[in-house]
């Protein structure tokens, strides 16, 4: 068994480096952390910082990379220095590990109860035999095989994977991002580890799932039989559900200590600047602030990694590696300068706007950090019924047919999905409008149809004011009229064109020669803060952050008034997601946009719009001005996405909202949320709710008085959100 | 799963593809010089026939006839699985082919199997140890075995191994043993093709995310590469092999010429100098059902080996 004495892992100094045609990158270079018996530790850091490097040296996954210095002793033995089959016995037996992409990590040709039945399978026996693992039939033990598929539904049975039995022979196609992240956690825990990697286990996930996920793991970690290792660039998480946190940049530790002392008293500037980037306190629709330039792919062999970044930064940080402080219990910070940063600042938001300077070029850095909404939610109608409306939408309802063969079709069983159901929204010029709801709320529909990508089965869309079809039926100048950021960016860009060619693509296609394009392709490239020699890169040598500028500037070539953009941010750590929003913000002044921004995250939403549309299950839940649907949510699914969000400030953890979306074919009876929602009553189940009017919002509920009430007296469910921050 | 309608679907587009190929066999003939009746009757003979004896030939088997009539008559008996008779031997051509497939039929099935059986291992090989003097050797195979003509190949190994060492015969049919060179001659080609196709395919595998997280388990190398890894590299492999199978029915023509061996390619090869245009239009025919046939099988076996491919349904 673990001693409780010593740590159950302890990295000493690894360095972890990948070959390159030039010379190796450092990946991780000397990072040194422990972690203890049922300990949550989370390892932070941007994206590029090495920590998911290191997440994987641990389990011996850092292939193409090499492991070529340090140690990583995992319950006494050093994993560096034992051969591939001992280490291999370590993986899954000892330490489980849970990877990002759900839907990726699970085998597409295997049942998903196979892969777990496997993990149990590799646990049980002495040596693996391929026969054994094939299922040769009369070679293989079907016993045993029989056997490890029950467990295998067992242990879905415990990751709260539904009706399990039936699930285990469905393919990880089928199965969402949550559920599928569930089948992974049961295979992590198929061997009964000691420690689980957790890299990223919810980037790719919505709000509410991503709470349940957490949640999993936190009473795992809560038995104390399990310790869990963290990779995450959010620190909200960290701040929920983190003992203690490791913050890594260019693959060396900067800070590491008790989660609530680097979280309220950072010490190092690095720290500080990512907490600084958080959405948490901001006030709406005002610069964030950033970090400083990008992660560099190279950094040099002496100094600080982020002195190129630092704001305190000296010669000396560059010239000589920064010393270890201790200024608490357990608490290191490597920095050489600490005592001309300023003293540590609680995080209470106070200082938040004084030291947000825009880094990133030209774009709007003379923009005032005031109260940007007041002005504009006052000159705007709050109604949004839409007399000035430049962008809307009239009852729409999209249908699609699922009946899958002919033959059901000629005799009438025809099967159909109501993926969105009569939505009406408008946008007037220069608002922003947002829409959020979980996977399958129908949100993305609702774009491909404002932008004419579906057409709607019954509703329209207006433009100006004029009703308008899909994309073949628009003219030239409606078409220009409005732009569109796809949520994929990177499978949105061609692979083989430059940024040049994706730029100037859509001017092309309305006829400008090549001078006039050249011209405005630089324009753009200035206009979204990208350097003239991005122009001829192409998709992979370019960063999330820098894509997703790409595809705003291409969203912009036209002139639009109107710009669709769906998940501008989903896929960016914490530092980029600040620019992109900064970016998104200085762009809606200097060219006076009108924006349409779809997110799971209503954090973001919250931070940008000036009106939301809360979406559940293909109709809207509740849709109003943003400070009174995050003041006085008037339905539960507001409230419990608001609750989801996690944050650095808030005392209790971020809540999870059980189950999933219902599925279109056969959506439930009375209100759709009835199942899902905490204060569902008989009649919620029977009587279909109507949109009522709340104060100045709209609520698709049967209670929402009573609840926007009691929001308003008891902000108790809501105190993490600072409601201070919106008064 | 595969749905009746899918399966009509499919069938109703193979049978157009049928009627294409019909058309084209009997048009090229239609269109080849040389008189089939002078051909026909010289041969039967052995001297120059008269014009009398070839206008009575060409009457009786209806060559006088427009294009589209004679095209008629010869479809409405292929459907009816009368494939005509043979101008020379005057027996029925779906006889004479029943006779010859079995052999063609086996020498393409086992110059897959040696293709394969070269080809996976090899692939895999050469995937795993990637950059290695594996993966170098196994380059330089398929290089070279795809480089090589099959005739050529198919002598080298008449004169080393059936006349130098001896350990098979030189040609002709029987047991397993007159079918070892042959398959091999044929084989080697697809294999080298097959090679490069598996190690790229698995190659592209092995990056994949859930190729480590199999190995996050616990697995034990060769089940993550043969198991996690190899499943999913076959699918794209399957399209080619059944596609090459085409092909090897090709090679197959010139492999029986080369080691003598009776069977569709030498029946073809000699109907086409003879004239003999039932026989060509038959064979060439059934070359072309076999063709469709196995690609049919192909696509779907994807259900079987890919679990996300659909068929018939509109949202996956």
């Amino acid at each position: 068994m673990v001693s409780r004495d010593t740590p159950l892992l302890s990295v000493e100094n690894l360095e972890t480096h990948f070959d390159t045609a030039v010379e190796p990158v450092r990946a991780v270079d000397g990072a040194s952390f422990t972690v203890d018996p049922g300990e949550v530790v989370g390892l932070v850091g941007e994206s590029g910082s090495g920590k998911s490097v290191t997440a994987r040296s641990i389990v011996g996954l850092e292939s193409p990379g090499e492991i070529v210095g340090g140690s990583i002793r995992f319950d006494g033995t050093d994993l560096t220095d034992v051969d591939d089959r001992i280490r291999r016995q370590h993986r899954g037996d000892r330490i489980g590990m849970v990877f990002q992409d759900p839907t990726a990590t699970l085998n597409p040709v295997f049942d998903v109860g196979e892969q777990i039945a496997e993990a149990l399978r590799i646990h049980d026996v002495d040596r693996q035999r391929l026969t054994d693992f094939m299922h040769v039939p009369f070679v293989s033990d079907r016993q045993a095989w029989r056997d490890h598929r029950e467990r295998a539904i067992e242990l879905m049975e415990q990751v709260d994977i539904a009706d399990p039995g039936s699930r285990a022979g469905d393919y990880p196609h089928e199965f969402s991002g949550g559920m599928a992240q569930r089948a992974m956690l049961a295979i992590a825990l198929a061997g009964d580890p000691d420690l689980l990697i957790a890299d990223e286990p919810t980037t790719a996930l919505d709000t509410t799932t991503q709470a349940t996920i957490l949640e999993r793991l936190d009473s795992l970690a809560a038995t104390g039989e399990t310790a869990v290792l963290l990779v995450t660039h959010d620190l909200g998480i960290v701040a929920e559900r983190c003992d203690r946190v490791v913050v890594l940049y260019g693959g060396q530790v900067m800070e590491s200590g008790p989660t609530e002392q680097v979280l309220t008293a950072p010490e190092h500037p690095y720290t500080r600047d990512l907490l600084e980037c958080l959405i948490d306190d901001a006030e709406p629709q005002t610069r964030l602030s950033t970090i400083e330039g990008t992660v560099p792919d190279r950094f040099d062999e002496i100094g600080c990694p982020f002195a190129s970044r630092c704001d305190y930064a000296t010669a000396a940080c560059r010239t000589s590696d920064p010393p270890i402080v201790d200024p608490g219990p357990d608490h290191r910070v490597v920095c050489g300068e600490l005592e001309t940063v300023p003293d540590a600042h609680v995080m209470d938001g106070a200082n938040r706007s004084t030291r947000s300077e825009p880094t990133d070029g030209h774009a709007g850095s003379d923009r005032p950090p005031g109260n940007e909404r007041e002005r504009r939610v006052a000159s705007a109608s709050r109604t949004g019924d839409g007399t000035a409306a430049i962008l809307a939408a009239r009852n729409l309802s999209k249908r699609f047919e699922t009946t899958d063969s002919w033959v059901d079709r000629l005799r009438g069983n025809r099967r159909y999905l109501d993926a969105v159901e009569d939505v009406s929204v408008s946008v007037e010029r220069g608002q922003t409008l947002g829409i959020v709801g979980e996977s399958g709320s129908g949100k993305s529909t609702v774009v491909d149809m404002l932008v004419g990508l579906e057409a709607p089965t019954s509703g329209r869309v207006e433009l100006d004011g004029n009703p308008v079809g899909t994309v073949a039926d628009r003219s030239a100048e409606q078409l220009a009229k409005v732009g569109v950021v796809f949520q994929h960016t990177r499978g949105s860009i061609n692979p083989r064109a430059t940024v040049r060619d994706v730029i100037a693509e859509p001017l092309f296609e309305s006829g400008w020669d090549a001078d006039r394009r050249t011209d405005r392709v630089d324009e753009l490239l200035e206009l979204v803060d990208l350097s003239p020699t991005h122009a001829d890169r192409r998709r992979h040598q370019l960063s999330g952050g820098q894509l997703q500028r790409v595809a705003i500037a291409r969203a912009l070539a036209l002139e639009p008034a109107v710009v669709v953009l769906d998940e501008p941010v989903s896929a960016l750590d914490v530092s980029n997601r600040a620019k992109i929003l900064n970016l998104l913000l200085d762009l809606q002044e200097q060219l006076g946009l009108t924006y349409v921004v779809v997110s799971h995250d209503l954090s973001v939403v919250g931070h940008v719009a000036d009106e939301v549309l809360v979406m559940y299950a293909g109709q809207v839940m509740e849709r109003g001005p943003t400070e009174t649907l995050f003041d006085r949510p008037s339905h539960p699914y507001t409230n419990a996405l608001l609750d989801a969000i996690p944050s650095v400030s808030g005392d209790t953890p971020a809540a999870s909202l059980p189950g999933s979306v219902p599925s279109a074919v056969d959506p439930p009876s009375g209100c759709r949320f009835h199942m899902r929602c905490p204060l569902a009553e008989p009649e919620c189940r029977s009587e279909t709710p109507s949109m009522e009017a709340v104060d100045d919002a709209r609520s698709r509920c049967h209670f929402a008085s009573e609840i926007a009430a009691d929001s308003d007296d008891d902000s108790e469910p809501l105190e993490h959100i600072s409601p201070d921050t919106f008064s | 799963m595969i749905s009746a309608e899918y399966l009509a679907y499919r069938i109703g587009t193979s049978t157009a593809v049928l009627a294409c190929v019909s058309v084209l066999t009997f048009g090229m003939m239609y269109l080849t010089p040389g008189d089939p009746a002078r051909a026909v009757l010289y041969h039967q003979t052995g001297q120059q026939p008269s014009a009398e004896a070839v206008a009575a030939f060409r009457a009786e088997h209806g060559f006088d006839d427009p294009f589209p009539i004679r095209y008629w008559h010869w479809i409405t008996d292929v459907v009816q699985r009368d494939l005509g008779e043979s101008y020379r031997t005057g027996r029925p051509v779906s006889t004479m082919i029943v006779d010859a497939l079995p052999a063609t039929i086996e020498l393409a099935i086992a110059a897959m199997a040696v293709a394969l059986v070269i080809a996976i291992p090899t692939g895999v090989a050469s995937a795993v140890y990637r950059g290695t003097w594996i993966d170098q050797a196994s380059q330089l195979f398929a290089l070279v075995g795809v480089s090589m003509p099959n005739f050529w190949l198919g002598y080298l190994l008449i004169i080393v191994f059936a006349l130098h060492l001896g350990l098979a015969p030189v040609s002709g049919t029987g047991g397993l043993s007159h079918l070892v060179l042959p398959a091999i001659a044929l084989g080697t080609g697809m294999a080298a093709i097959v090679t490069r196709l598996v190690r790229t395919s698995m190659l592209d595998v092995l990056d994949a995310e859930y190729v480590d997280a199999a190995r996050a388990k616990g697995t034990a190398e060769r089940i993550v590469v043969y198991k996690h890894a190899l499943r999913n590299a076959l699918i794209p492999v399957v399209t080619v092999v059944g596609l090459q199978f085409g092909f090897v029915l090709n090679g197959a023509v010139v492999i029986e010429i080369v080691f003598q061996r009776p069977g569709l390619g030498m029946m073809l090869v000699d109907a086409i100098f003879a004239r003999d245009f039932p026989v060509v239009q038959g064979v060439v025919l059934i070359v072309a059902v076999l063709f469709v046939v196995t690609n049919l099988l192909v696509d779907l076996s994807y259900r079987v080996l890919d679990p996300r491919v659909q068929f018939g349904g509109e949202h996956a």
